[in-house]
């Protein structure tokens, strides 16, 4: 027993060691990479002198669809493909931790959240920066119990990272330019195909609304009034309409509207007229990148009011419209 | 409670730490107390089905034992009845029902359609059955003395680190070893323990992100390339094979820290050289079941070369329903029964491929890989349609999407089937578990289980994935 605890202390010794030495590298590496989806974006985006006037937030239908250059403001895109709005609330929370926030938030809603189950582990994309952002360490520890054990490993913040570290380093080396966080798909053959079948497949798809999923939508508002953050939403368009969304706008727009947050909803409709073709998609709700100058105009034609109204002050107080919608 | 949770890791700790502490009287009761809490963890309620189980085998154990002539065979055929009973009601009666209405609404017979039971699947179901059932067949036979104390007989059955995947266990390798006293080992222990590492590391840095690259593309099979489609069927070959073993490598692990021994379950079965050995090398504790109380009782190979076609099928496609309610699960059985008669057929034996030459050999491998391959399609596949388009679209190479292999995903996919292959070509060539678990010295272990350790937390899925065969 004596010599299975001596190796134990042995073993627990030099796993502490080479995890805080190693941590402490990948972190210095990590802090100093601009090139990347997630991590590079984000440090490209602190390393800048000042917040941009705009940042625009959400999966991949914001950062392919919105290119923030034809925003009538100083744009940044901080959008993140493949997360969902429990990502966007502990984003914002990182930005205000780090007196980072703009003026004004352009947020895209996935209506399609609202209709499937949360995925609260999408909240372990900002692993990196737990304990740093209070909405980050708080949905991190509602995963688990065990999730501040986890986290008791410094190299835990880089799992499934340390590939694509090296490989954004690498690139940043050989001179590659830091990500702006706008990235369009140029047209492929395959497109026709992936939007008739992500047609077939949005407008089949059982739904049952997820009311639950609008808390993590409500601490957004809230941090944003806190903060005195502008924040205006929007969803971009489908290529068809699919049957759940009359319902989950509904969910959405009824929180947005009693925190009197504009939401520029272009999924209530059809397509816009001049995105009707099949050409300008890469699938059902994704454009190529010969669709998104017209949809970047139209929302920033839109936008231009909504940039010129007074930012909104501080809410202080006001009933919380998530609680009043659950109890309903 | 997963084995890949840290919530296992810390129950582990804790059953482990106080069993040491305990004098041996007490040991049982710690272990069943701690066994029930873990089983209690999924459905607390379906304890009482593993209950109701063992207190029928435990007293009709005991009465086959006494008994004569044919009251031997009526608690015989009590003990089977009660468990395939149990079976038949969580597991195959929805699938009974769904199909007596598909044929009789096909027939355009006009009939109330049946009642469905809205149950959940008890967990390890199968597993725990099968291995109840082992111990009444073995006492039956009279290879095996019934056990007498109730507590030992309930821990045979519930024993946490086999109870909910296995291996399904024989009496005569386990039981012995609850009555004997055991003493701490160091070397023991520390083979143990870095056999549960190699097990997270199987399941959590290899199977998991196989798992990720299967599911994008099977989820999406009819848009996906025909390349994309066989990658993903290779994968998915890679992920149940490092997710059930690795299982079972923790399972083996844990109880060997406490000083048991329990059965191989994996023989390194993609390096089998025809269908007959890989079933001698995959989930061999079923395997070996099925070929025990199934394939010899119905006559085995002893009643001439048709019936013993016969019997290798029936083995076979009673070995997919085993896994599963579903049609999908019979076709598996069915191609692979089909596999082993055309093997007996064709004179193929297993002793006799060892002697062949290295590339003849590697033939082989890659042949018998490839049809085992072809069975996972209807093992992964959410239907037989799904299935049937997904072998189609493979074989008439058909363009579509196809994922793209940046260095973040494929890197650690490469990085983690590199490090098994290493290791199990080190198992290959020592022949056992113990020479890929190297203890003489101090140093071996522990940069071996330093690495592995660092390998999980750096690479390792932490989202905590569900074990396939859990559902079985």
């Amino acid at each position: 027993m004596k010599r299975f605890a001596l190796f134990f202390a042995l073993f627990a010794g030099l796993l502490l060691l080479i995890d805080r030495g190693g941590a402490h590298l990948l972190d210095h590496v990590y802090a100093r990479t601009y090139v990347g989806q997630k991590g590079g974006i984000l440090n490209h985006y602190f390393a800048r002198p000042a917040p941009p006037a705009l940042v625009l937030m959400g999966n991949s239908r914001a950062s392919l669809d919105v290119n923030p250059d034809s925003l009538p403001v100083e744009a940044f895109s901080l959008a993140h493909p493949g997360t969902s709005q429990i990502f966007q609330s502990g984003l914002l929370s990182l930005l205000a931790e780090r007196g980072r926030l703009p003026q004004t938030i352009l947020l895209h809603i996935d209506l399609d959240e609202y209709i499937r189950p949360s995925f609260p582990a999408d909240i372990r994309n900002l692993r990196h920066y737990y304990g740093q952002a209070p909405l980050v360490t708080q949905y991190s520890q509602e995963l688990s119990r065990w999730e501040p054990l986890k986290h008791g490993l410094a190299l835990y913040r880089h799992n499934g990272r340390l590939f694509g570290l090296a490989k954004n380093h690498y690139l940043q080396r050989q001179g590659a330019a830091p990500s702006q966080g706008f990235d369009p798909y140029p047209p492929t053959a395959q497109d026709s195909i992936n939007t008739l079948y992500s047609t077939r497949y949005l407008a089949a798809e059982q739904y049952r609304l997820n009311r639950g999923h609008l808390r993590y939508l409500h601490d957004f508002v809230t941090l944003c009034r806190q903060q005195q953050v502008r924040l205006i939403c929007f969803t971009t368009p489908y290529y068809r309409v699919p049957p759940h969304v009359r319902e989950s706008a509904g969910v959405v727009d009824s929180l947005l509207r009693r925190a009197g947050v504009p939401y520029l909803n272009y999924a209530a409709t059809a397509a816009p007229p001049a995105l009707t073709a099949m050409r300008y998609w890469r699938d059902a709700t994704h454009l190529n990148s010969r669709g998104i100058p017209h949809y970047s105009q139209l929302l920033a034609r839109e936008l231009q009011p909504l940039l010129a109204a007074q930012v909104p002050e501080p809410a202080g107080g006001q009933p919380s419209a998530y609680l009043a919608l659950a109890q309903r | 409670m997963l084995f890949n949770s840290v919530e296992f890791l810390v129950f582990f700790v804790v059953v482990t730490v106080v069993y040491w502490a305990l004098p041996h009287r007490f040991r049982w009761i710690h272990l069943l107390v701690a066994s029930c809490g873990f089983y209690m963890a999924f459905i607390p309620v379906y304890l009482l089905i593993l209950l109701f189980t063992i207190a029928i085998d435990y007293v009709a154990g005991i009465q086959i034992e006494q008994a004569q002539g044919r009251r031997r065979k009526q608690f015989l055929v009590l003990s089977l009845v009660a468990n395939l009973g149990v079976l038949a009601v969580f597991k195959y009666y929805n699938f009974f029902i769904d199909n007596v209405n598909d044929l009789l609404d096909s027939l355009h017979i006009t009939h109330h359609a049946l009642p469905y039971l809205s149950i959940i699947l008890p967990i390890g179901l199968s597993f725990h059955t099968f291995q109840a059932m082992s111990y009444t067949i073995e006492v039956y036979r009279g290879n095996f003395r019934a056990e007498r104390h109730l507590g030992l007989y309930a821990l045979y059955v519930m024993f946490y680190p086999q109870l909910v995947a296995g291996p399904i266990e024989r009496p005569q390798n386990v039981l012995p070893q609850f009555h004997e006293v055991k003493r701490f080992d160091f070397t023991q222990t520390l083979i143990g323990l870095q056999r549960m590492l190699w097990g997270i590391f199987k399941k959590v840095v290899v199977g998991d992100v196989m798992a990720e690259y299967v599911n994008s593309v099977y989820n999406h099979y009819e848009v996906h390339s025909s390349w994309s489609l066989l990658l993903a069927t290779y994968a998915f070959a890679v992920q149940i094979y490092c997710d059930f073993s690795g299982y079972s490598d923790i399972a083996l692990g844990s109880a060997q820290v406490m000083g048991f021994r329990l059965m191989e379950n994996f023989r390194m079965p993609y390096f089998a050289k025809s269908v007959t050995e890989f079933w001698r090398r995959w989930h061999i504790s079923l395997s070996t079941w099925l070929r025990d109380y199934l394939y010899i009782s119905l006559g085995g190979s002893r009643l001439g070369r048709w019936l013993t076609y016969r019997n290798l099928m029936l083995t076979m496609l009673l070995g997919g329903l085993w896994h599963g309610a579903s049609w999908n699960f019979v076709i598996w059985g069915f191609l692979n029964g089909l596999y082993l008669s055309v093997e007996k057929l064709l004179g193929v034996r297993v002793e006799a491929t060892e002697q062949l030459p290295w590339w003849s050999k590697l033939l082989r491998i890659g042949l018998t890989f490839h049809l085992i391959c072809l069975t996972w399609v209807f093992f992964r596949a959410q239907s037989f349609e799904q299935a049937l388009f997904i072998v189609r679209h493979i074989v008439e190479q058909v363009p579509g999407t196809s994922l793209a292999w940046e260095p973040g995903t494929a890197g650690p996919l490469l990085l983690g089937l590199g490090l098994l292959l290493l290791v199990e070509y080190g198992y290959l060539r020592g022949r056992n578990t113990e020479a890929i678990m190297p203890h003489r010295t101090w140093t071996r272990p522990l940069a071996f289980s330093l690495a592995l350790t660092l390998l999980i937390i750096c690479f390792g899925v932490s989202t905590g994935e569900q074990f396939i065969y859990f559902q079985f």
